[in-house]
């Protein structure tokens, strides 16, 4: 027992193989629940691997955060494949036993919860288990496939939560197995900018359409990419700016050269660790992907409240209500992407009424300070159910 | 003759308040005897009550439970020897119906002027403890009498007796200027909030519409009168809608009138009311009211009639009524002028002041109090 009194700070260990400084949508989220949820008072131990550009980083990183503690530990790993998952899972549990915790939240149904629920068993501190995706990048079709896959879906069952970020991961917990009733509905979370963004006087001189993520074969970038000669027929100066990094780059690099797309019409500067200025300094966001669970740049560009184009595929239906909150493009198809966006353009005014009240949606029911309150509530009732016994 | 008290907890200028000198003032001569008491503080009214001819005292209440107010204001009523007390606003309607019955005053109304949605269990306790200490609780709209009588205050305690409004000539502007005066451009389309900078009047929600309005009518300029606990952080996020050149906050203001007359609109984004004055105000000078449904709001301004209204917290369709009016003069016109008409029969002062003397007599007769004769002259 660490927390005696019923408002003493939680002692919370986040657990993520992934997270901050690495790029991507799941480790950004990740990074703002931490954050958000020591503003709320809890004291949170980010337990992650020194993997990739985190090898870098310290390993012990305290984060300012006003109200609790947020702390950061990279734990060691190395890049050998098997050699490293053994060694990050012993560091894990090491942790775990010497470090007395209120609650773990594991993000994935991998192995690091394979290693917090075998601490927990001993410890007796519950375990709350977080799927990242469905479909057949999620956590369930992983299980299915992976090294040592079954077992881990043997030991996963006894979590005593399972949080799910949308209705498909739900469903997937329900049909691999999962009890139901331990599965909880909570959303990603963002941070709702104070300013929200604004026109900038002289766009229509050189309007310019971002897509920020990873540049990946899912974010089906050449539909896009296709579509850009043909906005320029309509909007002779645009520009299309692919923010982010991936394995896509060189084939995308071909084929804007084949488009016969310049400097001048595209360009792909890299990752940034400031998606917010590259959106203020853009007139439209642009999503075309073929397959999304709940994206987080979307969140992110209705959040800030920029003129947005999505393909019409269920994640981003799930954010976006067409003529609402931004508009919708058929997925995969160049030319309607391409109307759609000109479209935007064109009624610039009304695009800006959309931004206003895809704002005001994502305040409603995404801001991240209310899904960390959500989630201390979960984590207080299930800390309380096992204490009671 | 009947000897009456108005006693409200201060003499600033404000809804209820204004309502108290209008009917502090109004009440005739030949059959009433008038005086007013500021439980707490006096304040800029004390001078229209002394040119109608009303003798004011301040009571002096310092602190939220202060027993030396409570006496002195017995001591003040006893004295008086007064037919009937009529106490405003929470405060001076607990204090003045304990020292009321105390004192042995034989006729007590009490007046409700809104949706009091921020009452906590404390001031619904009070409120039904005091129910029963005066003969009538007055409220100003329908809305006001069903939320006392959804606190438990029985049916045949409670009376409607609408606001007023006084038919005082518009004073002549000249619209330009006072744009120009606070700072907007002189061709500029301008609306006007008066009203209290706290959160039942939402006006965070007319900031937002503002900020959604920016493009489709860049024209419009927005005055924000009135000051209160949220000023700063209304400002702060006008500033960070980046909206500074197109909302100005003027404060309190002595002049309203005079702004209302320079104003092509007004609006209203409240969660509830209980009979708007700054609306009644509006239409007595052929304002259109872009206002929110809220509850007392909805009893003043008709939808497409007199203004436009629409749900609390629906901001595009707030930004709706707001644009529609600034693009059609003539609409606005019209909507202005049925105002005023509509005023005019409904809200009338001195239809307010002949409801409350014949009130105040039907309850002194129930007392057995014989109104005595006027004095005959001559």
């Amino acid at each position: 027992m660490t927390a005696e009194a019923p408002d003493a700070p939680l002692k919370l260990a986040l657990i993520s193989r992934r997270y901050p400084p690495l790029i991507g949508g799941a480790e950004r989220v990740l990074g703002y629940l931490a954050e958000a949820l020591a503003r709320e008072g809890a004291d949170v131990s980010v337990l992650t691997s020194a993997v990739g550009e985190a090898a870098a980083a310290p390993a012990r990183e305290e984060i300012r955060a006003r109200g609790g503690r947020l702390v950061v530990h990279r734990l060691p790993t190395s890049p050998l494949r098997f050699v490293g998952t053994w060694l990050y899972m012993r560091n894990l549990a090491n942790w775990l036993r010497s470090n007395p915790v209120d609650l773990a939240y594991v993000s994935m149904l991998k192995h690091d919860a394979h290693a917090a629920l075998g601490v927990a068993a001993r410890r007796g501190f519950p375990v709350v288990l977080r799927p990242e995706g469905a479909g057949d990048t999620g956590d369930i079709a992983w299980q299915a496939r992976g090294n040592f896959g079954g077992r881990i879906a043997r030991r996963c069952k006894d979590a005593d939560a399972y949080v799910a970020i949308s209705k498909p991961v739900r469903d997937e917990l329900t049909a691999a197995g999962y009890d139901g009733a331990r599965i909880h509905d909570l959303p990603n979370g963002v941070p709702i900018p104070i300013r929200p963004w604004q026109r900038r006087p002289d766009w229509r001189d050189a309007p310019r359409a971002s897509f920020v993520g990873r540049l990946a074969p899912e974010k089906d970038l050449p539909t896009l990419l296709s579509a850009w000669p043909i906005v320029r027929e309509s909007f002779p100066t645009a520009r299309l700016v692919l923010v982010g990094e991936g394995p896509e780059r060189p084939a995308l690099a071909r084929l804007a050269a084949g488009l016969g797309l310049g400097a001048e019409a595209f360009a792909m500067p890299g990752a940034t660790g400031d998606v917010e200025s590259e959106l203020r300094a853009s007139d439209l966001f642009v999503l075309p992907s073929s397959e999304e669970g709940m994206s987080i740049a979307l969140l992110e560009a209705m959040a800030l409240g920029v003129p947005a184009v999505a393909s019409a595929i269920p994640g981003n239906r799930r954010l976006v209500v067409d003529f609402k909150h931004g508009r919708l493009a058929p997925p995969g198809d160049a030319g309607a992407l391409a109307r759609t966006i000109v479209e935007q353009w064109s009624n610039f005014d009304r695009a800006f009424h959309m931004t206003r009240a895809a704002r005001g949606r994502v305040e409603q029911q995404y801001a991240i300070r209310a899904v960390a309150r959500r989630h201390l509530q979960l984590f207080r009732e299930l800390i309380a159910r096992k204490r009671s016994g | 003759m009947l000897k009456v008290l108005q006693l409200i907890p201060t003499l600033d200028r404000s809804g209820a308040e204004k309502q108290m000198v209008m009917l502090a003032a109004g009440l005739p001569r030949d059959r009433f005897r008038v005086e007013a008491a500021a439980l707490t503080r006096s304040g800029p009214l004390e001078a229209d009550l002394a040119a109608a001819g009303v003798p004011t005292t301040t009571i002096g209440k310092r602190l939220k439970v202060d027993p030396f107010a409570l006496r002195r204001l017995t001591r003040f009523l006893k004295a008086g020897r007064f037919d009937v007390v009529q106490t405003w606003i929470f405060a001076a309607n607990a204090y003045g119906r304990v020292a009321a019955r105390r004192a042995g005053v034989p006729v007590v109304v009490t007046a409700e002027m809104a949706v009091d949605l921020w009452k906590g269990p404390i001031e619904r306790f009070v409120d039904r403890k005091l129910a029963t200490y005066s003969d009538k609780l007055v409220g100003n709209s329908r809305a006001v009498v069903d939320f006392y009588a959804g606190l438990g205050v029985p049916a045949d305690r409670l009376e409607m007796i609408h606001s007023g409004v006084a038919d005082d000539p518009p004073p002549a502007v000249d619209p330009a200027a006072v744009r120009v005066e606070i700072g907007f451009p002189r061709d500029a389309k301008l609306a006007l909030f008066v009203g209290r900078l706290a959160p039942q009047k939402r006006v965070a929600d007319l900031l937002k519409v503002l900020d959604l309005l920016q493009h489709v009518q860049p024209d419009l300029r927005t005055a924000i009168v009135g000051d209160g606990p949220l000023r700063g952080s209304l400002e702060k996020l006008a500033r960070q809608l980046e909206l500074t050149d197109r909302v100005r906050f003027l404060g309190h203001r002595d002049d309203v009138p005079r702004l209302m007359a320079a104003a092509d609109v007004v609006t209203l984004p409240s969660e509830y009311e209980g009979l708007p004055n700054v609306v009644l105000e509006a239409m007595i000078q052929a304002k259109p009211v872009v206002a929110t449904a809220a509850p007392g709001t909805t009893e003043v301004v008709v939808d497409g009639v007199t203004g436009a209204l629409a749900p609390v917290g629906s901001l595009p369709l707030l930004a709706r009524g707001l644009r529609d009016l600034i693009r059609d003069p003539r609409r606005a016109a019209a909507l202005g002028a049925a105002g005023r008409e509509r005023a005019l029969a409904e809200f009338r002062a001195d239809a307010m002041v002949a409801r409350f003397a014949d009130l105040y007599e039907r309850l002194a007769a129930a007392k057995g109090l014989a109104p005595a004769p006027a004095p005959t002259t001559g």
